[in-house]
């Protein structure tokens, strides 16, 4: 009955749980981003315009941001195993939309919808943090967050394949949407065998109390200012993709467009109220120190989940048609090398963790954060005259840093304050999302090298704001050269 | 009498006939001030008894310090003796109950034991004079709380804001020209009614209790001042007073002042416990404050379980022999388990609350059937449990290798549980949290309780100061009083204990199993359908799974009231349950039945449109 080593080859108990819940997760990313690869094919057989490709960009990631909130609610009513098995198999109509489009504004509304599938993350944590111990919760998030997300590289390396398959290109043979159809079915296949497969919790275990939910627990005034502060971005996300489609492409007219803002201010001054009830005792009360925390803390890291996360979301959807459009390549060569950025997510995500956990937190940021500015400097440069082979090691060596700061973010986001975990990293998880549509957005107004370069320059600004991020502090225990445990104060 | 208490003093009339004072026994510093006093005033005897016991600090937390007055039916033969005997019975015999007895309990317990042998002393017999009767009076000091207990017409005052109040009612009818007598008293009846009654307590109270002797001859105001005015010296000065009134009964008045009120969490050892860190993850080969580490046993997101061995306890035995041997020092020492909090829940004051509520609760248990907790070596440096070590599996464990055991094993098995669980009923405690996890199977076949984290009753609540939350229960096994908002009771573990037996004989959950896991909340008992254990195996009979069914009704006053009965209808045929299958569909299915109901109407409606 010892449990002391994480032996991923078995398949029982909580691994076999872990396997299930992670290849759950790989195929959201599998389909969320199944038509990366094939933006050529689509834009040809569906006569998009280059604006409106982008668009299509943008509208992927935009639902992810209130779905995340949407889908956190339901796993706590519902258990993970019945949300994420619903999740995969609803997840996979907007996949049917896409793959049937006529035109772009199907296009767009299956893209839209499928953002929804992209909320996934979220429920897989719950299932793994019930299922592990604190010892190897590290660990387990870390295979399930990287192996999970790997699925895009598996999207961008066999959709070209599968799509040439059926026919490829050739008129009336669009092998695409035989592809992109494919990752639906396969999410809806797997939505039933998760069902039968997994149960919420070991067998006996312990309920959750309800907690307060609904907002995020501050726990000074000045922090509450920060905390509403910091809301404003997601709201003004979803804001700035409803102009983008009411100005930029035109499908959601002025007036939808003005009921959007009105409806996205009225939920702003909502989600304030309610966080103003539940943080009410602060203002009157202010908690004992040892209950304080800063939220500072929490807004540092965000903005590092914003420029790593963000980042990569959208540069994956992006890099195939980057390549192909820099170096005039096939779809599957595209699909190929553009992989090469998030096939690094296998080892470099956990990699994260365990050089922050040597490391110190703080240096570890620094550090991959500076590196993955210069990374995003160096990719603005890439140009036809590149050799390809460097155009791939560039990337990948920035993709490493990418993912390396998204594995050290979360890292940092247990130790804040770890009674309130889980809404910290919702509340990180959502920043992602936010960059992804900030830079998406971006992206359909600049050139390739602009956007490369804004991804460095917000990148430079997290490194400033980590300058405010304090080392997390505690007391540690240490083994002694003799083997006992005594305590040691780190200041 | 365990002897660690404050300053017990039976102050009062042991030698009858001579009126015996005691004067005031304050300790400068104390919570709690007393002064009590006692005459046999005219009469030749003194029929009354009083007595203090005073406590301060972590004491007046734990036991609770207690004055008493009690005032013997002159008229009846003993009297004297009743008074004495009530009075030092219920000192001894008060403090010498669990710890985990709230005092309302305690104190009721006490008194009906007393009250009986009272009457038994008295023969039983309905003539007064023959009689063992006395009037009992006491207040109890506890934490932040004055515990009122009460029967016959002595009185309790409390001069509160220079407001002095009676807060008892006098057991007494009125016979006209001025002859009163007692309708209530310990030893008159072989069933007693106690009053009782909780106040809490403020700086600056002072409490009086007397005897008829005091205040039927002192108006309330005189009472009222001398409280207020003559400070320690009051108990004596009322009964002085009295006699000056003209009182020809005995006269015996304690008062206690309260100069403030301690902090519920003055307990010094629980206090420090909070403070302590969680101890890091631990390997094999680590030390903890002497105990040496083996193995990982059982790990979850809420604790860690370890085999250690107690490399200290093995010197302790043998002193001489090991320092001669000193590289195998601790070679031989207990096997211990140790169980250490998760990080998970560093910052969650609820969760450390239980968790040192568990060591309390586990070192105030002695049964077989329950699992020991050591007490922690002095200067212990994290937050852990040292448990007693069990070779064995735990029944879930067992429940995969015997996936069909016998009826009469299970009957076994249930009777062990039952065993271990009347324990804790008798110390007033819910074990809450039963689930096959949390039962281990030891080499030897007996069963044992382990994880008392969830363990709850108002003695703890009381002790430990916990928060009003109960503990969040087990997914299958948690009772549904636990959602739907009703308090749990010994009922709740029936529940679970019907769940275990069920899951033991089929396999399965008498429920359909909830999704998620977290807490929800239950509309109605009647929403939970049972599914018949005979649906899983056929050999189980009719009564077994009546007996089944009623040991996990969704509604606790459908469920046994006692575990005994479930283990003799587990035993013995119930014809009750033998005509499950004929009673009428309302009781079977009650919303089946209106929905049918509604459904004909909705026809007939129709019918009636065509």
């Amino acid at each position: 009955m010892s449990s002391t080593t994480l032996n991923l080859f078995s398949f029982r108990g909580k691994i076999k749980i872990l396997h299930l819940t992670w290849v759950a997760f790989f195929i959201t990313f599998f389909a969320w981003f199944n038509h990366a690869p094939l933006l050529m094919a689509i834009a040809d057989s569906l006569a998009l315009t280059k604006d409106q490709v982008k668009t299509l960009l943008i509208l992927n990631v935009a639902l992810t941001i209130p779905a995340r909130i949407v889908i956190g609610m339901l796993t706590d009513k519902y258990g993970p195993r019945l949300t994420y098995s619903v999740l995969l198999a609803v997840g996979s109509v907007p996949c049917f939309i896409f793959a049937l489009a006529d035109n772009f504004a199907q296009a767009a509304l299956g893209r839209f919808l499928l953002g929804f599938i992209g909320a996934g993350f979220v429920v897989g944590i719950r299932m793994v943090s019930e299922w592990f111990p604190a010892r190897q919760l590290g660990t387990a998030e870390g295979i399930y967050g990287g192996w999970g997300n790997f699925g895009s590289a598996a999207a961008a390396m066999s959709l070209p394949t599968i799509a040439l398959l059926f026919g490829g290109d050739a008129p009336g043979h669009e092998g695409w949407r035989y592809a992109i159809g494919l990752t639906g079915a396969i999410a809806l296949v797997y939505s039933f065998v998760y069902y039968a497969s997994v149960t919420d919790t070991p067998k006996g275990s312990t309920y959750f109390k309800p907690k307060k939910i609904g907002a995020m627990e501050v726990t000074s005034p000045g922090d509450f200012a920060l905390l509403l502060i910091m809301k404003v971005p997601m709201y003004a996300a979803l804001a700035l993709l409803t102009w983008k489609l009411s100005a930029g492409v035109g499908i959601v007219s002025d007036f939808w467009a003005t009921a959007i803002y009105g409806g996205l201010a009225l939920l702003y001054l909502l989600d304030a109220r309610k966080t103003f009830s539940i943080n009410r005792e602060i203002f009157s009360h202010p908690p004992a120190p040892i209950h304080r925390y800063k939220f500072k803390q929490v807004a540092v890291l965000n903005l590092l989940y914003f420029a790593t996360f963000g980042s990569e979301l959208a540069v994956v959807s992006m890099l195939p048609l980057f390549f192909s459009e820099t170096f005039t390549l096939d779809p599957v060569q595209a699909g190929l090398v553009a992989s090469a950025y998030a096939f690094m997510n296998l080892m470099s995500r956990p990699a994260g963790g365990l050089i922050s956990d040597r490391c110190g937190r703080r240096p570890t940021l620094l550090i991959l954060t500076a590196g993955l500015a210069l990374g995003y400097f160096t990719m603005s440069l890439i140009d036809a005259q590149w050799p390809l082979y460097m155009a791939v090691v560039a990337a990948m060596a920035c993709s490493f840093f990418v993912q390396a700061g998204e594995g050290a973010v979360f890292a940092v986001v247990p130790l804040i304050k770890r009674r309130l975990t889980g809404q910290i990293a919702g509340m990180t998880g959502a920043y992602g999302n936010v960059g992804a549509v900030f830079y998406l957005t971006v992206l359909s107004l600049v050139s390739y090298q602009v956007f490369f370069l804004v991804i460095a320059a917000t990148a430079m600004l997290g490194f400033a704001a980590l300058l405010l991020l304090e080392e997390p502090e505690g007391q540690m225990a240490e083994v002694l050269p003799d083997g006992s445990v005594s305590l040691i104060d780190v200041a | 009498m365990s002897p660690d208490l404050g300053t017990p003093g039976i102050s009062a009339s042991r030698a009858e006939g001579s009126g015996s004072a005691c004067g005031p026994q304050a300790r400068p510093d104390a919570a709690l001030a007393f002064s009590s006093a006692s005459v046999a005033g005219r009469r030749k005897f003194n029929d009354d008894a009083c007595a203090v016991c005073n406590a301060d600090g972590a004491d007046l937390r734990r036991r609770g310090a207690l004055a008493a007055v009690a005032d013997g039916v002159a008229s009846a033969e003993a009297g004297g003796a009743a008074a004495r005997a009530a009075i030092s019975g219920f000192l001894a015999d008060f403090y010498s109950t669990p710890e985990t007895w709230s005092v309302k309990y305690a104190a009721a317990r006490v008194l009906h034991s007393l009250n009986s042998w009272l009457f038994r002393q008295g023969g039983g017999s309905s003539d007064i004079r023959q009689g063992w009767l006395t009037t009992f009076s006491a207040v109890i000091f506890k934490g932040t709380s004055a515990h009122l207990i009460h029967i016959g017409d002595s009185r309790i005052y409390r001069l509160r804001a220079g407001q002095l109040e009676c807060l008892t009612r006098d057991h007494s009818r009125t016979l006209g020209h001025g002859r009163t007598f007692l309708s209530r008293a310990l030893g008159m009846d072989a069933h007693v009614e106690i009053d009782y009654r909780r106040e809490e307590l403020q700086a600056g109270d002072i409490f009086l209790l007397s005897s008829d002797g005091v205040h039927d001859y002192l108006p309330a105001e005189i009472v009222g001042e001398i409280l207020h005015d003559r400070g320690a010296a009051a108990a004596l000065a009322l009964v002085d007073a009295a006699m000056a009134g003209g009182s020809s009964d005995n006269l015996s008045a304690v008062v206690c002042r309260v100069q403030r009120v301690e902090t519920p969490s003055a307990d010094d050892l629980l206090s420090h416990s909070r403070q302590l860190p969680f101890p890091p993850e631990l390997r094999p080969g680590n030390r903890l404050d002497g105990y040496l580490i083996l193995q990982e046993l059982h790990a979850s997101s809420r604790s860690q379980l370890y085999l250690a061995r107690d490399t200290e306890s093995g010197r302790d035995e043998k002193n001489g022999r090991d320092q001669e041997k000193n590289g195998r020092v601790g070679e031989n020492g207990e096997l211990r388990a140790i169980k250490t909090p998760s990080i998970n829940f560093s910052d969650d004051p609820a969760y450390i609350e239980r968790f040192i509520a568990e060591e309390w609760t586990g070192r105030r248990l002695d049964h077989p059937g329950i699992i020991k907790i050591f007490p922690p070596k002095p200067g212990r440096q994290f937050l852990y449990h040292v448990l007693e070590y069990i070779d064995g599996q735990n029944l879930r464990q067992w429940m995969q290798l015997h996936p069909h055991p016998d009826i009469e094993q299970v009957r076994e098995m249930i009777a062990q549980l039952v065993s271990a669980l009347r324990r804790l009923q008798r110390m007033e405690i819910v074990h809450g949290d039963l689930k096959p996890e949390n039962i281990m199977v030891a080499g030897d076949g007996r069963l044992k309780l382990i994880d008392l984290g969830g363990a709850d009753g108002p003695g703890l609540r009381e002790q430990l100061n916990l928060d009003g939350e109960a503990p969040p229960g087990s997914k299958n096994y948690a009772a549904p009083e636990y959602f739907f908002g009703d308090s749990p009771s010994h009922r709740s573990d029936i529940f679970s204990l019907g769940v275990i037996a069920y899951e033991l004989l089929t396999g399965h959950y008498p429920y359909r199993e909830h999704a998620g896991f977290h807490h929800y909340q239950l509309k109605s008992y009647a929403g939970l359908q049972y599914i018949s254990a005979r649906e899983h195996r056929d050999d189980i009979p009719e009564w077994i799974d009546g007996a089944l069914r009623r040991a996990c009704a969704p509604d606790p006053r459908n469920r046994y009231p006692a575990l005994s009965e479930f283990v003799h209808d587990l035993q013995t045929p119930n014809p009750a349950f033998a005509r499950e299958g004929e009673r009428p569909l309302i009781e079977r299915n009650p919303l089946l039945f209106w929905q049918m109901v509604a459904l004909l109407l909705l026809l007939s409606h129709l019918l009636y449109l065509l």
